[in-house]
């Protein structure tokens, strides 16, 4: 079978499923597990993005308001894949080509027999079953089903080993930021892992797309953790931005900020891409959170997590 | 082009030999003790890599169909057919 993927998060599905082998081309933005390199890329960005994010908002926000993509299909590379199937997503416009980006570029190239598996998940259980619809549609059924009850166990188990490590007491609040300016808080998925984490998140329901929020609204609370992860910065990345935590949140007023509370993680890796690496996401959040019982994740994930000082200087987690 | 060919012999190993299985993941204390060098410690060992030769194969496999417009990289086809990996 010749399998396109147009997004990471589905390229991780369609490796975890036994099916790296069957690519043919991928997003410019597919770069995990490794053996990707290579690939035909079969996206871009329509136009250079700048590089502060709040330029990049700025832009983005206009190209969506104007009606512009802000990717696009490469067809010459599409047609020249011959794909069986493609899989894309029809989340979040800012992530990837959409749907109607391929379904365009594939009546321009003539091409009605491929199979589009078009990923939406917007829970927890709905990106492990998009693991189970990426095998059932690659004809790995068993592999999917596999998988996806892989990563529900291994979640469970955080679930209750932070229930049990709790025993009654309060959970600690959990802000986790997804992009610092403006601020938009963690949605979708992140407040589920939150509470397995053992936390309780603040600002964000589950399932409901990234509230962006001020310094009213911050200032009005006082999370115990904050983890800092902006959608596709690595951690050097958002280290070039960190002058920006000062300004954009109650920097001095957050109890978090003097306990040593607030987190970075690497959010190109993790917690934005909801493919099977959401369990590593979890593990990470669990060892911000209840750092004295998930120890071992601090040591695993060392490269991904860091912890700021006040003075916005890095320290030892 | 001849440092891309290069750099398929630079990749580096998906996981460390330190980090803990994730289905045998041990405790703080489990880290701390020494453990001795059985074929039980070196098995879980084993199952916690990924070998870097199965990367390694994946990427060349990549270059050498999609990225040999040139023939640059006809060579590591052959080879890849002899290691009977293409």
């Amino acid at each position: 079978m010749r399998i396109i993927s147009l997004l990471p998060s589905a390229t991780e599905m369609v490796c975890a499923v036994g099916a790296q082998d069957e690519l043919v081309g991928v997003s410019h933005e597919c770069d995990f597990p490794a053996g990707i390199p290579g690939l035909p890329i079969l996206t871009r960005t329509r136009t250079t993005l700048p590089k502060a994010s709040g330029a990049i908002d700025v832009a983005v926000r206009e190209m969506l308001k104007d009606a512009i993509a802000v990717y696009e299909v490469l067809v010459d590379r599409l047609r020249d894949a011959k794909a069986d199937v493609i899989v894309t997503q029809d989340l979040c416009d800012v992530c990837a080509v959409s749907l109607d980006d391929v379904h365009k570029a594939l009546k321009e190239l003539g091409t009605g027999d491929v199979n589009i598996v078009s990923l939406k998940p917007t829970l927890l259980q709905d990106v492990w079953d998009d693991l189970r619809r990426v095998g059932v549609a690659l004809g790995r059924e068993a592999e999917g089903e596999a998988a996806a009850l892989d990563c529900e166990a291994r979640v469970r188990a955080i679930g209750q080993r932070s229930t049990t490590a709790l025993a009654g007491a309060k959970r600690p609040t959990v802000l986790t930021i997804e992009w610092i300016d403006p601020v938009m808080i963690g949605g979708t998925w992140m407040p589920e892992l939150a509470q397995l984490a053992g936390g309780e998140a603040l600002l964000a329901e589950p399932g409901v797309h990234s509230p962006t929020v001020g310094l009213d609204e911050l200032s009005a609370i006082d999370p115990d953790v904050v983890l800092i992860k902006p959608c596709g910065f690595k951690l050097e990345r958002t280290h070039e931005e960190l002058d920006l935590l000062q300004q954009r949140l109650p920097w001095d007023t957050w109890s978090a900020v003097s306990k040593g509370n607030i987190y970075l993680a690497d959010g190109n890796a993790f917690f934005n891409r909801p493919g099977p690496r959401l369990v590593e996401s979890l593990e990470i959040l669990a060892a911000c959170v209840l750092p004295d019982e998930f120890a071992e994740y601090r040591t695993k994930h060392k490269d991904s997590l860091q912890r700021i000082a006040p003075d916005l200087s890095i320290v030892g987690l | 082009m001849l440092n891309r060919a290069n750099a398929l012999y630079c990749l580096q190993p998906t996981r460390t030999l330190d980090m803990p299985s994730r289905d045998h993941a041990p405790s703080q204390d489990d880290m701390l003790q020494p453990s001795l060098s059985v074929t039980h410690n070196k098995s879980r060992a084993i199952r916690a890599l990924d070998p870097s030769s199965v990367t390694w194969v994946s990427t060349a496999k990549n270059y050498g169909r999609y990225e040999n417009e040139g023939g640059q990289y006809d060579d590591l086809v052959t080879h890849l057919k002899t290691i009977k990996t293409w």
